[in-house]
């Protein structure tokens, strides 16, 4: 018998495709409609006069048949390999859902490219984010009143022919809002984001978590104002959070976008959100001056802060995998891979109510965990038990009991059997 | 007296001598690739009725190749009968239902065939990130093609076509053969 080395390589690529093509046809998954019968019987004799064209049909059939039967008899709990291969893809699907936004003229969103322009090629550009998309807004009086009747969504009248929205999420929910320019913004667990459009800008003064996905346009640009800081899209998709220690943690899925402090920070933002509610400034700027624009680009991740008026960053640079699970927040997962001090001021985001705190002693173990539910303590408690053994225990010596707060510790282990005398 | 020349065999003798010559291998490779366990024999028993239907004009060049094609293609349709029967029965919420058991059934499953998880992860991980995508969710999380078309707004022929542009460059690499 002939092997694949007696074979050209275009007979062997052009049989592997038609032997990869007859699997999936007669395979695996149909539409509700599909008649089997009738297509076991149609196909039958198709199918044998193609195998018996050579040996070579018949092999090459039935490799590609024993690695699809090898693939479908794995399944996630098999290992950490499969269980690690799963949750890069369970992350990405939420990044692969940004590549296009959907287009609702159309019906279904059309996130899905043809083969030629595979879906994970635009998602590995977009996974980490579309994050702060400014987002526009609602110059237009039509959206800005339908906004206006959700509770969450707020229209500020700034002046008498200019309005702005402010948009809101609960603790523990995301959302999604298209804004008016094309443009969209997900906002995190407890943030906010005030919208503002006119014909020449586009401005979004953020506090909390957002990812935006920008339409760019030269004539309007987009800039995100975070703390003392501004964020210039340049065509781009990106995440702004604002951290607990009064830094920005920045991420750029797509595109690039200069990251600019002090007084250009002042001046780019003058009256982005200011006047919203009670008339104080929506989220108060900062006054620092001087400090110099930074650039960041497609899969870069910068924590930010700025120190004397110079913008002080921290850049890495990110692999797909990792943007998607950057992003993993807009499914409402939450990935975790940090010290347990810091994983634990993460999740206390996303819960309302009690908050967590961890003992001293085991502040530094490193986690690395995948929370579906990071809004349910019980949910948490469960995952924490699951990934290192820690536990609910009690308040370290010398603090009293707080009924909101939730001390975790090591597992004890199996408590000794009592010894009587 | 001229010796009689012998009558060529037909595609049907040919393949029942092999099936005869194989059958304990071809059942095993049945057993491996069936949902239900119970229905090994009845399955043996279709392969039979299949050769009888090979057309006779038919010329074959490997008998064994062709029977075991055709073993995989009886209890692929059983599976697909089985799996379309399953799911107007069971909810597609259920998951704990929707756990496969085609290729590790038998009470001696491990035995008959054991699968090397790690060799298939690492194999998986030499795919390009768009088709190990496509491969991750469809096998190892269990999408159908239809529920990744409507996860990715997409058709249900477009996931076919990455799902087939994996398993041929998974072939390239992995260097399985069908005597595995």
């Amino acid at each position: 018998m002939r092997t694949s080395d007696d074979l050209s390589r275009a007979d062997s690529d052009r049989i592997s495709n038609e032997a990869a093509d007859w699997l999936t046809r007669l395979s695996n998954d149909l539409p509700d409609s599909f008649d089997i019968a009738a297509d076991t019987a149609a196909t039958s004799e198709e199918f044998l006069l193609w195998l018996a064209q050579s040996a070579d049909h018949t092999r090459i059939f039935l490799e590609i048949a024993e690695i699809d039967r090898k693939l479908f008899a794995v399944n996630s709990r098999m290992g950490t390999d499969i269980a690690e291969l799963l949750r890069a893809a369970r992350a990405e699907v939420a990044a692969a859902e940004w590549s296009t936004p959907p287009d609702k003229t159309k019906g279904a969103p059309k996130r899905c490219a043809d083969e030629t322009s595979p879906v994970w090629v635009r998602a590995a550009m977009s996974p980490f984010a579309r994050l702060l998309a400014m987002a526009a807004a609602a110059v237009s009086v039509f959206c800005g009143l339908f906004l206006s009747q959700s509770p969450l969504v707020t229209l500020v009248p700034r002046t008498e022919t200019h309005r702005y929205v402010i948009y809101r999420t609960k603790v523990g929910r995301h959302a999604d809002y298209p804004l008016t320019d094309g443009s969209r913004l997900i906002l995190n667990t407890n943030s906010e984001a005030a919208v503002d459009y006119t014909d020449g800008s586009r401005t979004v003064r953020l506090r909390g978590e957002a990812l935006f996905d920008v339409r760019h346009n030269e004539k309007r640009p987009f800039l995100v104002c975070v703390g003392s800081l501004s964020v210039a899209d340049v065509g781009t998709s990106f995440s702004v959070k604002q951290t607990a220690t009064s830094a920005v943690l920045l991420t750029v899925a797509e595109g690039s976008v200069l990251v600019t402090g002090g007084a250009a920070v002042n001046r780019q933002c003058a009256g982005a959100g200011h006047g919203a509610g009670d008339g104080q400034n929506y989220f108060p700027s900062g006054s620092e001056q001087g400090a110099p624009p930074l650039k960041l680009t497609a899969g870069e991740q910068a924590e930010i802060t700025v120190e004397d008026k110079i913008i002080r960053s921290h850049v890495k640079h990110l692999d797909p995998a990792d943007v998607g699970y950057a992003l993993a927040w807009r499914s409402g997962d939450l990935y975790i891979d940090s010290s347990l001090q810091q994983g634990i001021e993460e999740i206390n985001r996303y819960i309302g109510g009690k908050r967590f705190a961890v003992l001293p002693s085991i502040a530094d173990f490193k986690i690395r965990v995948l929370l579906t539910n990071a809004s349910s303590p019980e949910a948490v408690l469960k995952a924490l038990h699951e990934v290192g053994g820690f536990v609910p225990t009690s308040p370290p010596k010398g603090r009293d009991p707080d009924p909101n707060t939730i001390y975790i510790g090591p597992d004890p282990g199996p408590k000794a059997p009592h010894r009587s005398n | 007296v001229p010796k009689r020349k012998s009558r060529p065999q037909t595609p049907f003798e040919v393949l029942a001598e092999a099936y005869d010559k194989y059958r304990s291998e071809l059942r095993q490779y049945i057993r491996r690739l069936a949902c239900d366990p119970h229905g090994i024999d009845d399955l043996m028993q279709e392969v039979w009725l299949a050769l009888r239907k090979i057309p006779a004009t038919l010329s074959i060049e490997d008998p064994r190749g062709l029977l075991f094609c055709l073993a995989w293609r009886v209890s692929q349709t059983a599976n697909r009968r089985r799996g379309k029967d399953a799911a107007k029965l069971i909810s597609i919420e259920a998951e704990e239902f929707a756990e496969p058991t085609c290729g590790l059934t038998g009470e001696n499953s491990d035995s008959i065939d054991h699968i090397d998880v790690a060799d298939v992860a690492s194999n998986v991980a030499t795919l390009p990130p768009d088709l190990r995508y496509f491969v991750t969710r469809h096998y190892f999380d269990k999408k159908t093609y239809i529920e990744m078309a409507g996860e990715l707004g997409c058709s249900w022929h477009t996931v076919k076509k990455y799902v087939q542009k994996a398993l041929r460059q998974l072939r390239k690499h992995w260097g399985i053969s069908n005597a595995d």
